[in-house]
């Protein structure tokens, strides 16, 4: 005995998708969704002060980062001096240099916290925030602003 | 005949668009956009900001929540630390903030935050007297606002 599939469907045409209630979800979405989204990512930075009780005053390290128009200086590291680092001709190079010299400093002393940014007068606002990106990358998360004197 | 509303397009750019929309949301956090003519610093920190009012340095004045309140120019020249009228723009701030503290309850307390966002250009003494002029109003907390890498 043959058995014979039965076409299903045949001579009938194919149902159609009711997309009105998804065009309905999708319209109240969308707004929403512009309403909350940015479209050029803004993030915070967050700084301490001296005397507020970040996190450098607290550390059992007195690390500072003199920032200067021609150069970094990593000091504050018992036992340790480290030679200034001239930004003035290749400041990428530099910007390397200052943070192997903070990552080497965080291997020695793992549990400290914060560092004091002392910043010269006419530094720019950019060069403070990509030292304090280094500072926070290599471990010691916010850092301090100080105003150094001219 | 009935003519047949033909949908399949419009529901595909529909899902690009929430897909793209989806990508560039922010959970959490007020949403924060630079102010016009400031060219935010690039930074690798990815936290977002709570709900505070916003000082802006731009190159030639200084805008706080929207309103212009001393050219920068000045505040380059002066060899005081405080602001005078960076000053009173703030304090104004601070008793709006309080008096709506007092009308709406402890929810919308004076919590002394501030948002900073400043031209990537300006000298950091300029901004060593705006964060100073903010502290004497009572504004400790204050979060740099830059444009994540």
């Amino acid at each position: 005995m043959r058995l014979r599939k039965k076409k299903r469907g045949a001579g009938t045409e194919p149902e159609e998708l009711n997309l009105l209630p998804l065009m309905s979800l999708f319209v109240a979405l969308v707004p929403a969704l512009l309403y909350s989204a940015v479209f050029v990512p803004v993030s915070a930075l967050g700084l301490d002060f001296p005397g507020t009780g970040g996190a450098a005053g607290a550390s059992p390290l007195a690390l500072a980062v003199r920032l200067s128009d021609a150069a970094y200086a990593v000091e504050g590291v018992p036992d340790s001096a480290y030679a200034p680092i001239a930004r003035d001709v290749d400041p990428v190079a530099a910007r390397t240099e200052l943070r192997a010299q903070l990552d080497g400093v965080h291997a020695r002393y793992p549990g400290s916290g914060g560092a004091i940014l002392v910043v010269s007068p006419q530094v720019p606002y950019r060069d403070v925030v990509q030292v304090m990106d280094e500072v926070r990358e290599a471990g010691f998360g916010n850092s301090t602003l100080l105003g150094a004197a001219e | 005949m009935v003519a047949k509303l033909q949908l399949t397009s419009l529901i595909d750019i529909f899902t690009v668009l929430l897909l793209f929309l989806l990508k560039s949301l922010v959970v959490g956090g007020a949403v924060v956009s630079p102010f016009p003519g400031v060219t935010l610093p690039p930074s690798s920190s990815t936290a977002s900001f709570k709900e505070s009012p916003v000082v802006v340095v731009l190159k030639n004045q200084i805008v706080v929540d929207g309103e212009a309140v001393c050219p920068t120019d000045e505040v380059t020249q002066s060899t005081e630390l405080k602001v005078a009228a960076l000053e009173q723009a703030l304090a104004g701030v601070r008793q709006k903030t309080e008096t709506l503290a007092e009308h709406a309850g402890s929810s919308r307390k004076f919590e002394g935050k501030l948002i900073l966002q400043a031209d990537e250009t300006i000298p950091f003494h300029v901004l060593q007297k705006v964060m100073y002029t903010s502290q004497t109003v009572g504004f400790y907390d204050i979060t740099l606002a830059v444009i994540q890498k």
